[in-house]
């Protein structure tokens, strides 16, 4: 959610659920600002809330050169205190990220322990050995840590044409995006991954016959698997916003205006992955 | 006349800062253009040229390329070195028109050179690529001067705010010309200004047990305070839309329960209880349906028996194409070797009733919407068997109350069918108060409320004879009653609240058999069997015209086995009662089944809401303030799985008939000699008859057809 039309931005999450109380989008809306004046961000953005058992984490991000690369997250329990979130990069975490059973407790600093899946290997010979469950110790730290660049990668959306890629590589807001129009707001191709791409260029220009280089290097949510499956798209307010809600991250919602450079996304949940996805058609 | 042309350039584009650098290269060259020869010949070719060329970028140019057709005659001598002559040559190439899209690089270039110095876009030169694509694009928009009305198309929010309008009953007709139209109308409003009077009158004896606050607006503020947020304007049309359905003559009272998702478009429901006639009425319709479906199916009144197929007759035998020469009669008689065909039986199979409407599970109606402008659609009444099931599937609402549930176990029913279950679970869990905020109502309240007139004096006698004699069952119904707003309830300070402790569950529980009231399962089906036996003697008797003796001894049979019914009494299934403490609530699949919140930590300490949200069913919410203590639910509709649903696994295939291990014996195909010792075999047995007796003609039909194939075949 850009800070920048904060406020209405979060009108525009037709009833996702509980979202921000007058004080919390006060406090979150204005120490945003300051932190963005800190750390000389050229954009801000909340990103949304993991609900925990004690107290609610706040994540936003910001950047400064590119939006997609250095992008830095930031969590908050009391809504105006920012920490920076830990840059994880051991596969172990994110694995024991996504088997962790408890919910979040609220506390950055407690551990928990995780137990892994059991690993099979081929020892010989047809002959599969099974591995002893791994216990790995979680700092709910890293769990957050984690649990935010999964969802961010899976389920964050951005219009198609929102950013642009210049010449020298870097990703910024397009400034010359006015939006979607009537005949392209309920067409999922035209909504993009907020995320680097993951996709060969190749693979994602040739997906359509209008391409164009620095838009169409995104991966399009079309093609997110389970296909058409992974997100319910929603014209809303006389058909004239679009609301996106991911069926694998059940509290991620994306709105854009149509015809108006305004979108977002905000995640609002427990930070669970919906693994029954496939059953629940 | 090139000095002209330039300066015309430089005065033409206003703001350019560019442009002021290039008259001094013009002014220095001031004479050579007189000498041009070959010049003329291209510039006013490039004149049309550029006059032709679109509205945004000719109004500069063409003034150049004028002045230049008007000193057209001048320009006589050439000379090598010549700027002007090099520049329309540059010009000529930039004009040239692409063979595919018609356009020329020159046109575009000073469109793109417009939009920047008019529009003044910031850093241009990062994006020059986008906008230049821009540029090009709008080339194609229709021009301003196309006559806006020549093509329109209907704008995609048309369709909704007629729809909006429709749904608010606008007096369109108010000043329309006929008059009687109007009057009609008036006499409308008039009827239904009588109407609503009409109702509030009958609502009187029942005003006290409007529990639901009904009006939306001002739950807003409250909604806003917590933080649903959801916009005035919206929070209007809810508002608009449930009083369409308030006004409704069947309908006592109703509040916004809350949102489901659904994929395609999500559910606004209402929460409603209907007025007493209106239950009545339902309620005989049901009753009667009930009894005919607890009914033997053989004692049924519907029942058909159903004709035995016709005739298994030779079609069903193989080899039909061998059969022509044989009369119909003969082939009726004949008996096919295979297997009966196997007959449908009918299996007795009862469900568990479902509730009455008015009480347990049916007690409130609820009424839902895909978009606030719609009519309400009032969901059908839920059964045990769907809140069973619907515990053990997960399914997305897809936004169409019609679209099938495809499940495993399979679902009985459509979407709304399980869209109703999951309101039912929903609300049984999830909605708390206070302790002491609602309480129980009274034996007298109960009967007003089930509309028995009480007659002063005698009440309270009554009262204590019906307490005598609803001890023992009290402790059963217990749990489906209606609670009333406690007119004494004090408001707690939220720090005293902020625990599960000091809540209470105010909706009855569901029990696993998926009723809220046990229903006895297998003192019904002893009352089946029973009821069956006596119907089927009572048959016979009918056509045997026997006399009374035997039903005596089936009055004693009767008697004993209704002690055995009471010896085999099975025990209740009991769950939590209504207004137990959510402190004792357990979810195996989470440890914390309630988060409590306030809405503001630091400041604003006299106006906090507390709120409670649910973990075992996210998305249900419950907030208090003072006095005003509401439940709401906007989510998914899915209980909480701390990893994922343990769906029941599909079973085996074909299970039902089972095959062992010597129902396929395994063999070793025969090899081509042993096929060739076999016919042999064959043949030698057929000519053995025929050379025994050749008068033996009477061969059995099959044997006869055998071995006519196997002539054939040899």
């Amino acid at each position: 959610m850009n800070l920048e039309y904060f406020t209405e931005g979060m009108d525009c999450l037709m009833y996702c659920g509980l979202k921000l109380s007058p004080e919390q989008r006060i406090l979150i809306e204005n120490s945003l600002i300051a932190l963005q004046n800190d750390n000389r961000f050229s954009g801000m953005y909340l990103w949304g809330r993991i609900t925990a058992t004690k107290n609610d984490y706040y994540i936003a991000f910001g950047y400064t050169n590119d939006c997609l690369k250095d992008r830095k997250y930031f969590y908050s329990l009391d809504q105006f205190q920012w920490q920076l979130l830990p840059f994880v990069q051991s596969p172990k975490i994110f694995q024991a990220t996504t088997l962790a059973r408890e919910p979040f407790m609220g506390d950055p600093s407690v551990m928990s322990y995780v137990k892994l899946d059991p690993t099979f290997e081929i020892v010989g010979n047809h002959v599969v050995g099974v591995g002893r469950p791994e216990v790995v110790k979680l700092k709910e730290e890293d769990r957050l840590a984690a649990i935010v660049f999964i969802i961010t990668e899976e389920c964050a959306i951005c219009p198609r044409g929102a950013l642009y890629k210049m010449t020298d590589g870097r990703v910024i807001p397009n400034p010359m995006f006015c939006g979607l129009d009537n005949l392209q707001v309920d067409n999922q191709s035209f909504y993009q991954l907020y995320r680097l791409p993951r996709n060969d260029l190749k693979v994602n220009l040739s997906k359509r016959s209008d391409y164009n280089y620095p838009i169409d290097f995104l991966d399009t949510i079309d093609c997110v698997i389970p296909l058409g499956q992974a997100f319910a798209l929603n014209l809303q307010r006389n058909e004239r916003l679009v609301v996106i809600k991911s069926c694998l991250w059940l509290g991620m919602t994306f709105f854009h205006k149509i015809n108006s450079h305004k979108h977002g996304f905000l995640y609002l949940g427990d930070g669970k992955k919906n693994s029954d996805l496939l059953f629940m058609y | 006349m090139d000095n002209n042309s330039c300066q015309n350039f430089s005065f033409g584009s206003t703001s350019s800062s560019d442009l002021l650098g290039l008259p001094p290269p013009c002014v220095t060259k001031k004479k050579k253009p007189e000498k041009i020869i070959v010049e003329h010949e291209t510039s006013p070719k490039c004149s049309q040229l550029i006059t032709s060329t679109s509205t945004s970028s000719s109004t500069t140019i063409s003034m150049g390329a004028f002045d230049s057709d008007c000193h057209f005659n001048k320009a006589q001598v050439k000379e090598p070195p010549n700027i002007d002559y090099e520049v329309n040559v540059a010009k000529a190439i930039m004009q040239q028109y692409s063979t595919l899209s018609g356009d020329n690089l020159f046109d575009h270039l000073s469109d793109i050179i417009k939009r920047v110095i008019d529009e003044r876009p910031p850093n241009v030169i990062d994006f020059f690529e986008e906008f230049s694509r821009n540029v090009r694009e709008q080339k194609f928009h229709l021009p301003e001067r196309f006559p806006p009305n020549g093509i329109f198309d209907e704008v995609r929010t048309f369709k909704v705010a007629k729809q909006i309008l429709q749904s608010m009953q606008l007096p369109y007709n108010i000043e329309g010309e006929d008059l009687v139209g109007a009057e009609d109308l008036y006499g409308e409003d008039g009827k239904t200004n009588d109407e609503e009077e009409l109702r509030i009158v009958v609502d009187d004896s029942m005003r006290q047990f409007v529990t639901f606050n009904e009006r939306v607006q001002q739950l807003q503020f409250y909604w806003n305070q917590c933080g649903f947020s959801i916009s005035n304007d919206d929070i209007f049309q809810l508002a608009c839309a449930m009083n369409r359905l308030q006004t409704h003559s069947s309908i006592m009272q109703c509040r916004f329960w809350g949102c489901i998702n659904g994929l395609k478009a999500s559910y606004y429901i209402v929460e409603a209880t209907l007025t007493r006639e209106e239950i009545q009425s339902r309620l005989a319709m049901m009753q009667d349906e009930m009894r005919e479906k607890q009914l033997p199916i053989k004692m049924r009144h519907d029942r058909q028996e159903r004709p035995l197929p016709p005739h298994i007759g030779p079609e069903l035998t193989p080899g039909i194409y061998g059969w022509e020469g044989y009369a119909i009669e003969e082939l009726e008689n004949m008996k096919p070797k295979a297997a009966d065909v196997p007959l449908v039986e009918e299996i007795e199979f009862y469900d568990i009733p479902p509730e009455y409407i008015g009480v347990g599970c049916n007690r409130y109606s609820y009424f839902v919407v895909n978009s606030l402008s719609d009519d309400w659609i009032e969901l059908p009444i839920v059964t045990p068997r769907q809140v069973v099931i619907s515990r053990q599937i997960k399914k997305f609402l897809t936004g169409d109350l019609e679209a099938d549930v495809i499940s495993y176990p399979c679902f009985p029913g459509k979407e709304k069918h399980y869209l109703r279950a999951m309101i039912g679970r929903i609300t049984a869990g999830t909605y708390i108060a206070p302790i002491g905020y609602y309480r129980r109502m009274t034996k007298k309240e109960k009967r007003a409320f089930e509309g028995e007139l009480d007659e002063g004096e005698e009440e309270e006698e009554e009262d204590e004879e019906d307490e005598d004699l609803n001890e023992g069952e009290d402790q059963i119904e217990d749990n489906d009653v209606m609670l009333l707003k406690n007119e004494k309830y004090e408001a707690e300070p939220l720090g005293s609240l902020a625990t599960p402790v000091a809540w209470v569950h105010v909706r009855s529980n569901i029990l696993n058999q998926g009723r809220v009231v046990w229903f006895n399962e297998e003192k019904a089906q002893k009352e089946r069997e029973k009821a069956l036996a006596l119907y089927l003697k009572m048959r016979l008797m009918e056509e045997m015209e026997e006399e009374l003796e035997e039903e005596e001894d089936v009055e004693d049979e009767e008697e004993g086995e209704e002690e055995g019914v009471i010896e085999g009494f099975n025990q209740p299934e009991t769950g939590p009662s209504i207004l137990s403490s959510c402190a004792n609530d357990m979810s195996p699949e989470i440890a914390t089944p309630w988060l409590i919140r306030q809405t503001s930590k630091y400041t604003n300490q006299k106006e906090r809401v507390l709120l409670m949200q649910s973990n075992v069913w996210p998305g249900a919410h419950t907030f208090i303030f003072e006095k005003t203590c509401e439940s709401i639910y906007l989510g998914w509709g899915h209980k909480y799985h701390a990893r994922n649903m343990p769906f029941n696994h599909l079973p085996m295939v074909q299970e039902e008939y089972t095959h062992g291990a010597e129902d396929f014996i395994e063999a070793s195909d025969p090899t081509v000699e042993e096929e060739a010792a076999y016919r042999e075999w064959l043949l030698s047995k057929q000519r053995k008859p025929a050379s025994l007796g050749e008068d033996i003609e009477e061969f059995d039909d099959e044997d006869g057809d055998e071995s006519e194939e196997h002539s054939e075949d040899d």
